[in-house]
């Protein structure tokens, strides 16, 4: 009993690890500069959603999705990472006016991110990914495999939780605290996005 | 001594250019030019205060929060650099100017002047470098010396401006944005480059 709760352990804290719930609902908050709580909300609950369908497909699948479309995760690796890249950039400059905040404009048209760039890669991306499946490959008994399902559950509950307790909080923030934290997150993200894309390029070089 | 004095002199220097003091200044005597000039030293005064808040956690938590994100210094190098080449490409060849209207001068004082006219990603990215360069602890000691440096070079920089701002000529703020627009975009290049290459050498 306690070697399977030591193991269970292991599995979460492995991929709690590698998708960093902290640091993904921060890149959250950068991302959905000028949005309410309420549609900060919104827009969580469906990127939880796909995110939770995306690594689903992953456990069901295993390594055998790889194979039929024919991607290998460095190249997942570097697609994530110019999506980031790109997300990075417009955190970095784009131009939402502090300024509207009294004018009370609601009807501006925002693009949806909550599959690109919320779901994946920012919620499930390469890293996740990759490390459910060596998980998956690790287990060696039908015991271990129910493990890795629920730690993999758990992961996604934990991003439930982050997510409801960064939107609640979310209310006090206010737009200049928003636009600051986007600025400075991007610089982090936008080398965090570098770092991917040379990660992916060097997988695909010959040793 | 002398090698960590030339530590602060060259970081000292290094954020001077990323962060373009003179420019700066003068970017925001124009953008404030609708306030009184006690009311335009009174915002830039707050500015630099929030700025050198900004930078002082940049130095404090910076390498550490990068570490903590799986960053290499060198990738970090390149993001910095794409950041600065950006901001010297867009003092050289600039959009719209005349979009910064219609704000009043309390709006001004976090964004834009604290961040990102002041404590720009420029000025983070130089400063959290300078700190992963810092060996010793006298020279990370002078990285925060070099800090408040940057920070009272941009109050008396700021004080000079409110007070000489009525006689100062468009066709000069220009000319040195120009100036300071090809330094970054050379700096921005050669943290880049720097950048390529340590990740080369890595493999």
């Amino acid at each position: 009993m306690v070697e399977d709760i030591r193991y269970l352990l292991a599995l979460y804290s492995k991929l709690f690890v590698t998708c960093s719930p902290p640091i993904t609902v921060a890149l959250f908050i950068g991302m959905t500069q000028g949005y309410t709580a309420e549609e900060r909300w919104e827009t969580a609950r469906k990127g939880l959603k796909i995110a939770a369908g995306i690594l689903l497909t992953v456990l069901i699948c295993g390594n055998r999705i790889f194979e039929i479309v024919g991607v290998a995760t460095d190249g997942l690796r570097i697609a994530g990472g110019l999506i980031l890249c790109r997300l990075a950039w417009t955190m970095l400059h784009s131009n939402i006016e502090i300024a509207d905040e009294t004018s009370g404009e609601k009807s501006v048209k925002r693009e949806d991110i909550s599959v690109v760039p919320l779901a994946f890669p920012t919620i499930v991306g390469a890293g996740t990914i990759s490390s459910t499946l060596i998980c998956k490959a690790d287990a060696t008994n039908t015991k271990e495999l129910l493990y890795v399902w629920l730690a993999a559950g758990l992961i996604m509950l934990t991003f439930y939780l982050f997510f409801y307790l960064i939107c609640f909080f979310s209310r006090w923030f206010t737009p200049t605290f928003t636009v600051i934290f986007a600025r400075l997150s991007g610089l982090l993200l936008l080398a965090m996005s570098v770092q991917l894309v040379v990660c992916g390029v060097m997988g695909f070089l010959p040793k | 001594m002398s090698v960590d004095f030339d530590f602060l002199i060259t970081l000292y220097l290094k954020i001077f250019t990323a962060s373009a003091p003179i420019p700066g200044v003068m970017m925001y005597v124009s953008i404030a030019s609708f306030l009184t000039p006690r009311e335009r030293w009174r915002v830039a005064q707050k500015g630099t205060a929030v700025a050198t808040f900004i930078l002082i956690c940049a130095v404090f938590c910076g390498s550490e929060l990068l570490r903590l994100m799986g960053i290499d210094m060198n990738t970090f190098r390149v993001a910095g650099g794409l950041v600065l080449g950006k901001i010297g490409w867009d003092m050289l060849y600039p959009k719209d100017s005349a979009s910064e209207s219609s704000v009043s001068g309390k709006s001004l004082i976090v964004t834009p002047l604290a961040f990102p006219l002041i404590a720009g990603p420029g000025a983070v990215s130089s400063v959290i470098i300078g700190q992963s360069e810092a060996v010793t602890v006298p020279q990370k000691f002078y990285v925060y010396a070099a800090v408040l440096l940057i920070m009272l070079t941009f109050y008396i920089a700021f004080y000079i401006a409110c007070s000489l701002s009525k006689y100062m000529k468009p066709v000069f703020i220009q000319i040195c944005t120009k100036l300071f627009g090809i330094l970054i975009l050379a700096i921005g290049f050669k943290l880049m480059t720097f950048g390529v290459v340590g990740l080369l050498k890595s493999v």
